[in-house]
């Protein structure tokens, strides 16, 4: 029923493909970067995207955390590359909402018209039915609109392990805290995203 | 095991941290606890509907990344020429690490030439102590650090011989009275034999 530890093979094969590819860009092969990017492209934008306000933002902050990660790529010492990337865009993050001189982190985007596009463009396209395309469109509304009313904390926790599947003991120290309090935080964030999903269902239903 | 431990049981057991005895422990919860059953598929649903979301950036700044990439590469590659690369870690230019030895030899060469090249102690020289004997008096100047103790010892030196001498006089005197003594013992002697 539940999934046995070893299936964590693939993230350490994963962690392993990383650190070759940093190690041939280092010694000067331009295409190692390109894979790196394209391995950690989708989730790292949108770790980003929901913690930043927009898209055009989202684009800079991804910019600087690549450019400042290559700057420091000589140097890298770490074991996790992923983790290592992802602590560079939680700095860059809370560096900007700073700037900004805004109490906490950034606020994501609320729910508007054009984000609902943008949320509608992002849904799986196996040539579903319209209605499953109208339910997991209204999902994402629903998540969205879940994840903006989260304090930062839960919400990057959420979003690390859910887009980022970085695991629990990463985020702990990302985030500087326990792991029963990186749990208790994705629980807060699970109960009020499956709160807004349990209306979904009784709607859908 | 109550449903908020399962719950955050449930959440490792997802991202594959639990270890085999804990995900027994929240197989064994969940056959019995439909509410965790329930938290469980909507762990998964959430998931699933948040991946199945991901949004890309645009290729505009996927290209501005890798364009950088390249840049950095090559503006390393010209910086570090002439560098010896190994792993990761660049050593010195052929150059300074040239220079570096030549510093570090002239400085062991100064190290070891320096007791010969130590200007000499002015005592000695002043006494006119041979150069080849130099060390050893000098450790004998040390044993006098002034002129005072140099000047005591001669005195002590000087008193020691005039006391031989007493000596010696007295060992005269000695000798003499014995002589004498001898004298009157042989006139006495011939006077009786008269």
């Amino acid at each position: 029923m539940t999934e046995m530890p070893n299936d964590r093979d693939s993230r350490h094969a994963m962690a392993e493909k990383a650190a070759a590819l940093v190690k041939a860009y280092r010694q000067g092969d331009p295409d190692a970067l390109g894979e790196l990017v394209e391995m950690y492209k989708r989730p790292l934008f949108a770790f980003i995207l929901r913690m930043m306000e927009t898209q055009s933002e989202a684009d800079d902050v991804f910019q600087d955390v690549w450019f400042r990660a290559i700057k420091n790529m000589r140097t890298y010492q770490h074991k996790n590359f992923m983790s290592w990337l992802f602590r560079i865009a939680h700095n860059i993050i809370i560096d900007r909402a700073r700037h900004r001189k805004v109490e906490g982190w950034a606020d994501p985007p609320t729910a508007r018209n054009d984000e609902e596009a943008h949320w509608a463009q992002m849904l799986p396209s196996p040539k579903p039915g319209p209605d499953r395309v109208i339910i997991a469109q209204e999902m994402g509304r629903q998540i969205q609109a879940a994840l903006a009313e989260l304090p930062p904390e839960q919400r990057e926790v959420f979003l690390l392990r859910m887009e980022a599947d970085m695991p629990f003991r990463e985020i702990a120290r990302l985030q500087d805290a326990s792991i029963n309090t990186v749990l208790a935080r994705m629980h807060y964030a699970l109960q009020k995203i499956r709160k807004k999903l349990a209306d979904l269902k009784e709607t859908v239903s | 095991m109550n449903c908020r431990s399962c719950q955050q049981l449930i959440l490792l057991v997802l991202s594959k941290e639990a270890n085999a005895w804990q995900c027994a422990r929240v197989d064994r919860h969940l056959r019995e606890c439909s509410v965790c059953r329930e938290f469980r598929a909507d762990c998964i649903q959430a998931e699933q509907a948040v991946r199945s979301l991901s949004p890309e950036p645009g290729s505009n700044t996927v290209d501005a990344v890798l364009s950088y990439g390249r840049r950095e590469l090559i503006r390393r590659q010209s910086n570090t020429r002439g560098y010896v690369h190994f792993d990761g870690l660049t050593m010195l230019r052929p150059a300074w690490l040239y220079g570096t030895l030549s510093i570090a030899a002239l400085l062991a060469f100064l190290l070891i030439m320096e007791p010969v090249m130590r200007p000499q102690h002015p005592d000695v020289a002043h006494r006119g102590i041979p150069q080849s004997a130099a060390p050893s008096e000098l450790a004998k100047v040390e044993e006098w650090p002034d002129v005072e103790t140099y000047l005591d010892e001669l005195i002590w030196i000087l008193d020691a011989t005039y006391l031989d001498n007493i000596a010696s006089e007295n060992e005269k005197i000695i000798s003499w009275a014995t002589t004498e003594q001898l004298a009157a013992e042989l006139l006495a002697w011939e006077e009786s034999e008269i």
